[in-house]
């Protein structure tokens, strides 16, 4: 069974030594994602301040900013693939990408393009869980994901 | 009010300007001289944006962050509290611009690498820059260009705005560590600072840089003292370290000039022609009794018409023009007891910093605020957010105008 696991801020260690407890023997090969979303970037020149002016950040700044995003998302990937490598996955059985967008769309696109069996992801990204259970448990980007996964979707609520 | 896409501001004001002319409410060798006698501010503009541009590419606010960032000990929450220091303490000194401007992108850059939560950190920056604009004469332009049409010494600035702006900060932060205390219980790990690679050389430069920067500081506190005009401090430390950047071999031209907006000249140009233009029609004497009343006696009752009337006009046509129609509102006020129009003056100040803020009771840019939120997955119900503006902006101006009515 082919499996994408979507990473985000939270320890990513954590979730796929999860997802490998709960289905270890299913997986054969595992996809691991951490999706920038470029959009909060841009949106630094919506927000209000200062006088007025082209709020757009110079070019090397724009640089040092997505040099940080993708430190974050190396990080990330860095460590769900300790977590695999650690419960028995060779390398070869897994792939690491780092993709740019609305982290929603790009994971459901990735899915039909490579035929993955199965999505993984966490019901919320936020820093810290509020609520396991009911209306609020399950993030935006989670329910989009739920609603337009081509496959099998595995939404991972214990606070991992 | 309406923006053409594409269209900058300062076409608008100049096309005003030019209108102005053509209908002969202004003159041409009135409108050269309204320009001209604003030279403090121009100037001021023009010194301000040379040293942020210059300490931003010695890499002043970069060091701020890490060091921030290092004092915080991997504590979130501490780590927010800082950058709402830092926020103020580079308004006081580099004004509000350079808060929004330049101290957003590298908090951004700083929170991203420790993987925390961007927007709380997004939104205390552009709203200290605001929140903290009426510390000093020199925290915002508006001060200045109010300063100069009215006067007014250091002390008597500090007197009515130095509390409104501490309760004001305090306010501001309490607020926002309320609506994120979810974001803010994490700890980052210290090992993610990157400690960027330094010649020797660029090491001694940003040493300089910050003892100009110290210097300058200094500087304008004893001319808002001595009543020197700020743009001479303003000008002479851009100087300074436009100097210091050619002797380190650091200095790029054409990133200087891309840095400085052009265009802003041209529209407070545009603006102070636009509303000269007003003033000679008489509209704005009007509009003066029509927001402080007919005969003003409570200096409370003015504060509060004069902070509201003009924090709600800064978010209808932006602050510089407000601040424009409400200082020659206050010059063609004759029948002002004195007290109440120094107290009416700094009201106005206070309301057209602290307005744009205002924007979280109601506006196009709240609803932009609530989209990004949502868009975001942030547990914040557009029914909280605006509850929480709604029961918290309006104690803020008003707590402000009290304090500002009695100051001591």
């Amino acid at each position: 069974m082919k499996v994408l696991c979507m990473l985000g801020i939270r320890d990513a260690y954590a979730l796929v030594e999860r997802v490998i407890t709960l289905m270890q023997s299913e997986i054969t090969e595992l996809l691991l994602v951490y999706t920038i979303d470029t959009d909060l970037r841009e949106d630094l020149q919506f927000l209000p301040g200062g006088w007025g002016r082209q709020r757009k950040p110079r070019p090397r700044r724009t640089e040092e900013l997505i040099a940080a995003e993708e430190h974050a998302a190396q990080m990330s990937l860095q460590r769900g693939a300790e977590a695999a490598l650690t419960h028995g996955f060779t390398s070869d059985q897994l792939d690491k990408r780092v993709l740019t967008g609305r982290p929603d769309h790009e994971v459901v696109d990735l899915a039909l393009q490579e035929h993955c069996d199965l999505v993984v992801l966490r019901a919320s990204d936020e820093v810290v869980v509020r609520a396991l259970v009911g209306p609020d448990s399950v993030g935006p980007t989670a329910r989009f994901i739920l609603d337009h996964a081509p496959c099998d979707v595995l939404l991972i609520r214990s606070d991992v | 009010m309406l923006r053409p896409r594409g269209l900058s501001e300062a076409w608008t004001a100049c096309g005003g300007a030019a209108l102005m002319l053509i209908c002969g409410f202004v003159g041409p060798r009135e409108a050269v001289h309204v320009i001209a006698d604003q030279w403090n501010v121009f100037g001021f503009f023009l010194g301000l944006m040379t040293i942020s541009a210059v300490a931003d590419r010695a890499g002043f606010f970069d060091l701020l962050a890490r060091g921030a960032a290092r004092r915080a000990g991997g504590s979130a929450l501490k780590l927010y509290l800082a950058v709402f220091l830092l926020g103020t303490v580079i308004t006081a000194v580099l004004s509000n611009d350079a808060t929004a401007l330049i101290l957003t992108p590298v908090v951004y850059g700083l929170v991203t690498r420790l993987r925390l939560k961007v927007l709380p950190f997004m939104f205390a920056c552009t709203f200290i820059a605001d929140t903290a604009s009426f510390l000093l004469p020199v925290s915002n332009p508006i001060n200045i260009l109010v300063l100069s049409a009215m006067g007014g010494s250091l002390a008597e600035f500090l007197s009515y705005l130095l509390l409104p702006a501490l309760f004001c900060i305090a306010m501001n932060i309490a607020i926002f560590v309320w609506l994120f205390r979810h974001d803010l219980r994490v700890r980052y790990d210290l090992a993610l600072l990157v400690e960027p690679e330094c010649s020797p050389e660029e090491r001694q430069y940003l040493r300089f840089v910050i003892g100009s920067l110290l210097l300058i500081t200094i500087g304008y506190l004893l001319a808002s003292f001595w009543s020197i005009p700020l743009s001479l401090i303003a000008l002479g430390g851009g100087l300074l370290l436009l100097v210091s950047a050619v002797a380190w071999r650091q200095m790029q031209w054409r990133r200087l000039a891309h840095d400085i907006s052009w265009p802003l000249f041209a529209f407070v140009a545009g603006m102070f022609v636009v509303i000269r233009g007003v003033e000679n029609a008489g509209l704005t004497a009007l509009f003066g009794r029509f927001v402080l009343g007919a005969a003003p006696t409570s200096p409370f009752l003015s504060v509060l018409r004069a902070s509201f009337g003009t924090a709600l006009g800064a978010n209808l046509i932006n602050n510089v023009p407000m601040t424009l129609v409400m200082t020659s509102a206050l010059q063609t006020q004759h029948n002002l007891p004195p007290a109440i129009r120094t107290a009416a003056t700094y009201a106005v100040i206070f309301g057209a910093d602290l307005g744009p803020n205002l924007t979280t009771v109601g506006s196009l840019a709240t609803i932009l605020w609530l989209l990004i939120l949502r868009r975001r997955g942030l547990d914040v119900s557009s029914r909280e957010y605006f509850k929480l503006g709604l029961i918290v902006v309006p104690p803020m101006l008003i707590g402000g105008a009290l304090l500002i009515a009695y100051h001591p």
